[in-house]
Order: structure tokens, then sequence, then C-alpha cells
């Protein structure tokens, strides 16, 4: 836990109701959504490209991904640019939150461990639960989620998605 | 649309906007393994354009309905 966040400064942001905390360090800029280009043969939680500064950033559907229910983008929706290591590369990818809130201050012995129930994140994705206030924010490991074997091997599809292409 | 390869193969598109010159980027890492797309370029309105790999979706179309090469000859 300790090499994952220097500083302890987390960026929250909402998605379905529920709080996800960030480390600052890994995240680049958070942009609106703005045209996204969908791009075949990849799996459903990749809701395409879009074109930051220049460069194309690969966007990912967080709520698929999370399987929660995908909703219309809001005002309030944007996309998290996240730096994180694929394959010893360092990449940025977009996240698609339902809201970005602040930026907060989140100590390591605020962070409780992940509980062993409730696997609808596939723990691997939380590092922990830290408890502020009344809330409970769940820390996530972005280089799991989003860096995870799934995104690298997407693209080894059958036969048939290949002809329905 | 209609693209060469040792004899002709039409492609069916819904419509064709235009010709462009353009910067080919990559699609990085994360979508190496899609075979279909060799890349992507940004248009003048900041909008994206993926690029098809002509050769490969007929390639892969072919093999995978079993049509020989001869097929194509």
């Amino acid at each position: 836990m300790s090499a994952l966040s220097a500083s302890n400064s987390y960026l929250t942001c909402k998605l379905n109701k529920e709080l996800f905390a960030i480390p600052v360090e890994q995240v680049i800029d958070i942009i609106e959504v703005s045209v996204i280009t969908k791009i075949p043969q990849t799996p459903i939680f990749i809701r395409g490209v879009t074109n930051l500064r220049g460069n194309i950033l690969p966007v990912i559907e967080t709520r698929t991904k999370f399987t929660m229910e995908s909703i219309e983008d809001t005002i309030d929706t944007c996309i998290v640019v996240l730096s994180v290591i694929v394959e010893n590369d360092e990449i940025q990818v977009g996240i698609v939150v339902d809201q970005v809130l602040e930026v907060a201050n989140i100590e390591p012995t605020q962070i409780k461990p992940k509980p062993n129930i409730g696997r609808k994140y596939s723990n691997d994705y939380i590092i922990g639960i830290a408890q502020i206030a009344d809330e409970f924010i769940l820390v996530l490991d972005v280089n799991k989620v989003f860096s995870n074997d799934e995104i690298i091997n997407m693209a080894e599809l059958s036969s048939e998605e290949l002809i329905a292409f | 649309m209609i693209r060469f390869q040792q004899t002709k193969v039409g492609i069916l598109i819904d419509y064709i906007i235009g010709e462009h010159q353009a910067v080919v980027k990559s699609l990085g890492t994360l979508f190496r393994k899609v075979q279909s797309i060799s890349g992507a370029t940004i248009l003048g309105d900041g909008e994206i354009a993926l690029i098809l790999d002509v050769n490969k979706i007929i390639t892969e179309y072919a093999t995978l309905t079993n049509l020989k090469q001869e097929v194509f000859l």
C-alpha cells in the first residue's frame, strides 16, 4: 500500500452513487466527454477512443467494467485520464465516471482492508476501503483495473465475432 | 469502394465522406491485437477516423469462411 501513494491525496469520484478514490499521482487530467470513436472488435467496456490534445486516448466504460447498469451521460459525466502501466509501458487511458468530486486526503491508517464478501468489483481492483465521515470510499488499484490482461487480450476473438464485424 | 488483392474485392460501406491526406497514428498498446484496424488519424475537426487494414480484413474473412486463396484468383 505504501508504494502506491507517496502523498495521501486521492481524487474521489462517483459511480452509481458509490464513491471511488484514485491516487492523484496517477491522474493526468480530467476532461469532458467529447466525440468518442468506437472501435470494432473490442469488448463492451471499451467505449472507444477520443482525441486528447492530438493524441489518441482509449476510453473505458467504467460502469460496464464494474458490472453496473449503464446510463446516459449527464452534465457531470467526465473522463478521468490516468497513467497506468501495461506490460512495463506507461500508457494513458481515460475512464468514464459519473461525477468527479474532490481531492481528498486519506491517511494510510484510514484505509481498511477490503471485505471478503460482495465481490462485485472482483476484489483485486480495490486496495481497501476508507471511511470518511459517514461515507465509504473504495480505493482503486488502477493498474489492476485498467491494465489487466483482459484488455490486452481483448481482441482475441472467436470467428463468429469477426464475421459479425 | 473497390480494393485490389490479386483480384477485385468489394467492401460494403454505408457512405463515403471524402478523401483525406492522413497522418497515421498508432492506436497504442491496448488495441494492438485489433487486427482489422491498422491505426487512426485525427481529422480537422478533432474527430478520430479509424484506418481499416483492408488486406487483413479480406485475408481474415477468407480464412474464417474457409475460402481458399484460389477463390480469389
